[in-house]
């Protein structure tokens, strides 16, 4: 080895060694203040109003400057929110003892005043009233109550094992009073809360800016103010292949919504990191079990074996998914590994379909509202056609089927997908044919909504009574072929990996509250 | 009655003696439109066959062998589903070729009529009726036939029926116009001098003369057909599933264009290579027709 080699190898190591430590350095130091991050999504919030707002996206959009009384984390544990805490003194009354020296974004002050006004809201009592998620349950209560300014009692008319689900509920976010009545029904383009960040514009279907609250309540661990970021902005971009695309050149930071294709693609690079949330969509057809021919329990049994959910699984998700032994997933809590489904045989099913006495060829009607059913709904027609079942599928709108079709009964089934949450499985009563799900069964439904209606309200909300109560619901549903479960399919949360402290909540979506960028 | 009969086998002689080989003749020397037609050939000849000539069902899915490169089982690969794209397109040629000449059927059969009556008859029934065609032509066509789908329901029928009603105002104007400078031509005026009823005259005398522009626009008018489906079934407002349609396997391949781009790019090429035919089609007939109409005047 020369001297000049020597010499440039001595020079190489120093600069490598610098480097390092360095890197070290940057690492060792705590979070960054300041920066701006770009969130994509698909859809745009059916309203700013976090009472109002339906779930999925929209709920990330409004918790950004509403907050709710509980917290939670991943993995549904209940976390301190704007109540530091809460007891049950009797399975029909609850109270929040509140945080104290919170202010809203509007500089009022966050007390027991303001909490009972908020659960009068979302019960839809206060003008102008509104109609949100929430309206249901906060109308079951019999009376909200603030005994001191910093305590609220609520009562209820009968034990409700998921309220205390509801209340991290995004549509039980807590709003001003002050803004609300001095907005009234333009509320919805100014909303306070006692979030981090305060809505600074936003343009309908394209963009949302969001700037820093100076007067956050929270801390980080070690005592620093919240939050890092400075400015937060949501872009619409409804094309997933854009999406990709914006990701890719740091366009946007992160993507919430992305399908397992792009997810897939995305985890070959670098600059990127890709969350998997295994089983996060339980797709299943509802079926409307009052209309002929679905009315025949062999002919759903029919059904249900004719499914080949592998095939799904390997053609349309790229082989990532499982199959489902009911409706829980095992991101909830609800979920239970003895449980069995039908499983995919073709001669059974065909057998099934001779039982059913129904002549080969018999038809049914779909409908589809969104692009990844459609494909879904493609390949199990074609399944059917195997044993003989015609599946017609329909393309429709989600808005008219949602406010039409489904009350008029009009069709045998829909493809639809419910996302698995930390939340209280309480929530997914209307799966099992709960009367005022979405399709109700005329044969049953006493049955049903006698045992959805225990499993909500068993004794003190203790989870092993519970979970036994979901599994005789499950074998009823089993024994009447009363649904038909297709896959879990996974979620995936990707963003650019200078963005630091991505946490998901019971909901898997993450907050921007303690993110920040490590540009 | 004498200079009716003279007048009718005027427009027929010159019909007659050229006939139909001499007319084919010349359009096969125009050697792209020769090209063009021979493509037209082989599709009507694909979509008759299709069920001979498919190898498989197009319909049969097998989610297992999903998004496979051409290879010997698959000629043309799989799509997503793991159908098979050849036997997917060649059962596409079928709606492809139904919509456009369906579609043309129903232009023709209400269009031309209207076009004929306003441009021979003039006065109110032209205002009327022009002004309704006017009406029609304000509309975005693709926005006037998504909206008719939209409110009719999805099925091929309904799709063979809207984009049929787009194209009147396009054929009734030109068959308007046409009548406009034939029904100032001599023979007409004798025709009406001895007192013929304007049914005839309008199809007798008139029709023979107009038809060769019309023809020309049919050929024309079929390719717009056939984009037309392709766009409707683009969005999701065209056939229903699993039928198979180009525009249908276009709008299926685009979200894999990244990763398997023949799954757009063949419809795409049936479409462009069609359209394309048709025009070249359209153009020759053109210049093989004009000089004949020159003939007559």
């Amino acid at each position: 080895m020369t001297g000049t080699k020597k010499n440039r190898l001595l020079v190489f190591t120093i600069i490598m060694a610098l480097a390092f430590s360095l890197t070290t350095v940057c690492l060792a130091k705590g979070p960054k203040y300041g920066g701006t991050l770009v969130q994509g999504f698909g859809v745009y919030p059916n309203s700013l109003d976090a009472q109002v707002a339906s779930g999925g996206s929209s709920r990330v959009m409004v918790s950004q400057y509403n907050e709710t009384l509980i917290d939670t984390d991943q993995k549904g544990n209940l976390l301190p929110g704007l109540a530091t805490s809460w007891e049950l003194t009797d399975p029909k009354t609850i109270i929040f003892h509140l945080r104290k020296g919170v202010k809203f974004q509007d500089g009022t002050d966050f007390n027991a005043e303001a909490v009972k006004f908020n659960f009068e809201r979302i019960a839809g009592k206060i003008e102008p009233k509104i109609t949100g998620p929430g309206k249901r349950t906060a109308n079951s209560f019999e009376s909200v109550e603030a005994v001191d300014p910093y305590t609220v009692k609520i009562k209820m008319k009968g034990p409700d094992a998921g309220i205390l689900s509801f209340m991290h509920g995004w549509f039980t976010a807590m709003v001003s009073p002050t803004a609300v009545k001095k907005w009234g029904d333009k509320y919805l383009f100014h909303p306070t809360g006692t979030g981090p960040f305060i809505l600074k514009k936003h343009i309908p279907g394209s963009q949302i800016l969001y700037e820093k609250f100076d007067g956050y309540w929270k801390k980080d661990k070690d005592g620093n103010a919240l939050p890092y970021l400075d400015k937060m902005k949501i872009m619409i971009i409804p094309d997933p292949a854009t999406r990709e695309a914006a990701l890719r050149s740091g366009t946007i930071d992160m993507d919430q919504e992305i399908a397992a294709k792009h997810a897939i693609r995305l985890r070959k690079n670098p600059k990127i990191e890709v969350i998997t949330i295994e089983g996060f969509l339980a797709k299943f057809l509802p079926l409307n079990t009052g209309k002929p021919p679905m009315d025949n329990v062999w002919f759903r049994k029919a059904v249900n074996m004719a499914i080949d959910r592998q095939e799904i699984i390997t053609s349309i998700y790229q082989g990532e998914g499982s199959i489902p032994n009911g409706f829980f997933s095992p991101i909830s809590w609800a979920y239970d590994p003895n449980l069995k489904w039908y499983d995919y045989n073709l001669e059974k099913a065909k057998d099934a379909l001779k039982k059913s006495g129904l002549p080969e060829g018999t038809s049914f009607k779909v409908a589809v509202y969104n692009p990844q059913a459609k494909a879904e709904a493609e390949l199990v027609q074609a399944q059917l056609k195997r044993v003989g079942i015609n599946m017609v599928i329909d393309n429709v709108d989600f808005a008219t089927f949602n406010s039409q079709y489904r009350r008029q009964g009009l069709y045998h089934a829909a493809f639809t997908g419910y996302p698995q949450t930390g939340y209280d499985p309480g929530f997914m009563n209307f799966v099992f044919h709960f009367s005022k799900g979405p399709y109700s069964d005329p044969s049953h439904p006493t049955m049903y909504d006698a045992l959805a209606i225990q499993a909500r309200s068993a004794a003190g909300g203790d989870r092993e009574k519970r979970k036994e109560i979901f599994a005789k619901l499950h074998k009823l549903v089993y024994d009447n072929a009363g649904e038909t479960y297709l896959v879990w399919t996974n979620g995936y949360r990707v963003f650019r990996s200078y963005v630091k402290n991505f946490k998901l909540k019971a909901d898997q979506f993450s907050e921007a509250t303690e993110v920040w960028l490590d540009k | 009655m004498n200079s009716e009969v003279e007048t009718s086998a005027m427009s027929d002689e010159y019909l007659a003696p050229r006939g139909l080989k001499h007319f084919v003749g010349r359009l096969l020397k125009v050697r792209l439109a020769a090209l063009g037609l021979f493509f037209i050939v082989v599709l009507i000849f694909c979509s008759i066959f299709a069920p001979v000539l498919a190898p498989r069902d197009p319909a049969a899915a097998n989610g297992y062998r999903a998004l496979e490169s051409p290879s010997r089982d698959f000629l043309l690969g799989t799509d997503y589903l793991g159908r098979d794209i050849l036997s997917r397109l060649i059962y596409g040629s079928r709606i492809s070729l139904l919509v456009a000449v369906l579609s043309i059927g129903i232009t023709v059969m209400i269009g031309v009529p209207l076009g004929l009556m306003s441009g021979y008859l003039g006065g109110w029934i032209d205002t009327v009726f022009m002004r309704l065609m006017d009406a029609l032509y304000a509309f975005p066509p693709l926005l006037l036939a998504l909206t008719l789908v939209a409110a009719l329901g999805p099925s091929i029928i309904n799709v063979i029926v809207a984009v049929g009603i787009v194209m009147i105002p396009t054929f009734s104007r030109l068959a308007r116009a046409q009548t406009l400078s034939v029904r100032e031509q001599t023979y007409v005026i004798a025709a009406r001098t001895v007192g013929s009823p304007v049914r005839r005259i309008l199809f007798r005398h008139i029709w023979p003369n107009v038809m060769a522009a019309i023809i020309v626009q049919s050929s024309l008018g079929m390719a717009v057909a056939i984009l037309a489906e392709s766009s409707l079934s683009y969005m999701g407002v065209g056939v229903r599933p699993p039928t198979a349609t180009w525009g249908v396997m276009l709008a299926e391949g685009y979200p894999h264009l990244e990763s398997n781009p023949w799954l757009s790019i063949i419809p795409g090429s049936a479409i462009f290579l069609t359209v394309l035919s048709l025009n070249l089609v359209g153009d020759a007939l053109r210049d093989v027709l004009d000089p004949r109409l020159r003939g007559v005047t």
